[in-house]
């Protein structure tokens, strides 16, 4: 018992550190593994090796997911240096005016597509104050944004937080990928319906039932035959698209019918009238740039993850990796731990930050070519990603070393088989809140996958029910736990005019996240069940 | 001068300096921990890279 207690601890931490002492995740991050690190040595049997080889492996893991999330911030601030970001927005908020259209087709769909890209709260950034021009009131437009781009977090940011929960639970991604985006389905739809619910209430409700059915429809399928594909990196960003171009169709069709009720527009002197672009002056950086001139870079990221599934280019990558060994361990109590070849292995052809360097490159010559890449857009854009990265870099490798050590001395399965033993059938129910929790103390669905994806599948073992479906449950109630996690609920309000007031939009986004998590549980125990 | 050099000091250890110099700690440690622990397999390079890492860490439970 004192051993389960000890192996809680680290985590105990982590909880109480973030929540209640409000520390950042850096810095909570920290001191979980100074404390794992002391507990593993003195309880735990393992010596300064063994605890060197999991920091090791987990830095490992770490350079794996924060590759990812580098290049993709530097893609985003190079295409918002030459004006691009600019211009898919207001080209996103001219294409519909139906205020519910523009919850769905922008607070959905398109936050979805920011997530696919970029991530780490930049949907949110981006797409709440582009909401706000076009006439929400500030509040409802950062949960708006908040609850509705929670479907795309676990396969956005170019599947960062899906290759986490893939690498610390070892499951191959033909198992996980495509089951996580089959289940994903339900959520979704759901995050539809509560931004419809959101915009307008009841009325909104009832009146998006088809088109909201239509565009999470679409959204899922694309989701599910992109992971079936072998294409989970951009699972979430194609679907984004698929949902904005679905959704701006049907709302010029019956599936959306009648006025909608307008009780998005702001109060007196807040916000423009629903519908307008934004005024001219504001944000007009990339007034010469053209849709698919400022869409270039995704293009070429999105043609070069599908010439990475052509088979001869299969073939020649098979070869082309980069991943460390690791011997085999064993603590001091006779908990081993199998030897790892190429660890977090990255494939050069199939990596998303080659891809997105390889995208750069070639957006750079093709600006080149027509004169319109502006001096110094390259050095500034670097600049921003390694002030807006170097926090983030720090947070994730000090709390994958903790989940990593704990993971390699034992502590992790111990907690597992706790957890079974106290909720028996009933898990599958719990299991995405623990998702939730993870992303609610870092902000961070990766960081969730990583501090709680073993643990989950060690409980499913334990119980011996499937370690897929759990697995996928932990990132799917991540993904969903974004609506309501603290780090990115201040960008919202921060970015809206809202500082200060974090607790008015979180209570409008909690109830959502909650119901659609339950929902998502009751479906995987339905499933385990069946 | 004494002043100069103690402002030049301070300059190098606020808050967010140390958030840089944290990264660069873990990002230059983590070449040695691996070839401490796997390659080399030598006790004293583990010890002393896993000592970077964890005054690393209680940097940064000072600096974040």
């Amino acid at each position: 018992m004192v051993n389960v207690l000890l192996a809680a601890l680290p985590l105990a931490v982590l909880l109480a550190s973030i929540i209640a002492l409000k520390w950042s995740a850096p810095r909570a991050g920290a001191a979980a593994f100074l404390v794992v690190a002391a507990i593993a040595l003195v309880f735990f049997e393992s010596d300064p090796r063994l605890i060197a080889i999991g920091s090791a492996k987990g830095l490992s893991l770490s350079f794996f997911v924060l590759s990812i999330i580098w290049t993709s911030v530097l893609l985003y601030n190079v295409v918002d240096e030459l004006g691009g970001i600019d211009v898919i927005g207001r080209t996103m908020t001219r294409l519909v005016g139906d205020p519910l259209a523009q919850a769905l087709v922008v607070g959905w769909a398109f936050s979805g597509f920011m997530q696919g890209i970029a991530g780490f709260g930049v949907p949110v950034a981006v797409v709440a104050p582009l909401m706000v021009f076009m006439g929400f009131g500030a509040a409802r437009a950062a949960a708006i944004v908040l609850v509705g781009h929670a479907w795309a977090v676990s396969f956005g940011s170019l599947g960062a937080s899906y290759f986490t929960i893939q690498l610390v639970t070892k499951i191959p991604g033909e198992e996980i990928g495509p089951h996580m985006a089959a289940l994903f389905a339900l959520p979704t739809i759901v995050t539809g319906f509560a931004v419809a619910h959101l915009q307008g209430g009841m009325p909104s409700l009832r009146r998006g039932i088809p088109i909201v059915l239509v565009m999470g429809g679409s959204m899922a399928l694309c989701t599910w035959a992109l992971a079936w594909a072998g294409a989970p990196q951009v699972a979430a960003l194609v679907s984004g698209l698929v949902g904005c171009g679905v959704g701006w169709l049907a709302a010029r069709t019956p599936l959306l019918p009648g006025p909608g009720p307008h009780p998005n527009l702001p109060p007196q002197g807040e916000g423009i009238r629903e519908g307008n672009p934004p005024p001219e002056g504001e944000g007009t950086r990339g007034r010469s740039l053209s849709f698919h001139m400022a869409f270039l870079p995704y293009y070429a990221v999105l043609a070069l993850n599908i010439l990475s599934q052509v088979p001869a280019v299969k073939e020649v990558g098979a070869s082309l990796f980069w991943g460390l060994d690791y011997p085999a361990t064993e603590t001091g109590t006779g908990y081993a731990v199998d030897a790892e070849d190429s660890y977090a292995k990255i494939r050069l052809l199939r990596h998303p930050a080659p891809m997105i360097l390889l995208s750069l490159a070639l957006t750079y010559g093709v600006f080149l070519v027509r004169r319109s890449w502006k001096p110094g857009a390259g050095l500034s854009a670097a600049r921003k990603t390694y002030s807006q990265c170097v926090s983030t870099s720090v947070g994730i490798a000090t709390m994958v070393m903790m989940a990593v050590v704990m993971t390699d001395t034992g502590m992790t399965v111990l907690l597992g088989r706790t957890i079974a033993d106290i909720t028996q059938t009933a898990f599958p129910v719990f299991s995405p809140f623990i998702g939730v929790l993870g992303t609610f103390m870092t902000g961070s669905n990766t960081n969730s996958n990583v501090m709680f994806g073993v643990l989950q599948q060690e409980t499913a073992g334990a119980l011996g029910v499937s370690a897929v479906t759990i697995a996928a449950v932990q990132s799917i109630g991540g993904s969903l736990g974004s609506a309501i996690a603290p780090a990115k609920v201040l960008v919202g309000t921060a970015i809206v005019g809202l500082s200060g007031k974090e607790g008015e939009v979180m209570k409008r986004t909690i109830p959502y996240c909650l119901l659609i998590v339950l929902l998502v549980g009751i479906q995987a125990w339905i499933l385990l069940n069946l | 001068m004494f002043d100069r050099i103690r402002q030049n000091v301070s300059g190098a250890f606020t808050k967010d300096r140390v958030k840089q110099y944290v990264f660069w700690a873990i990002a230059i440690d983590s070449p040695l921990i691996y070839v401490g622990a796997v390659t080399l397999d030598d006790p004293v390079l583990t010890l002393a890279s896993l000592a970077v890492l964890g005054a690393a860490g209680a940097l940064a439970l000072w600096a974040y």
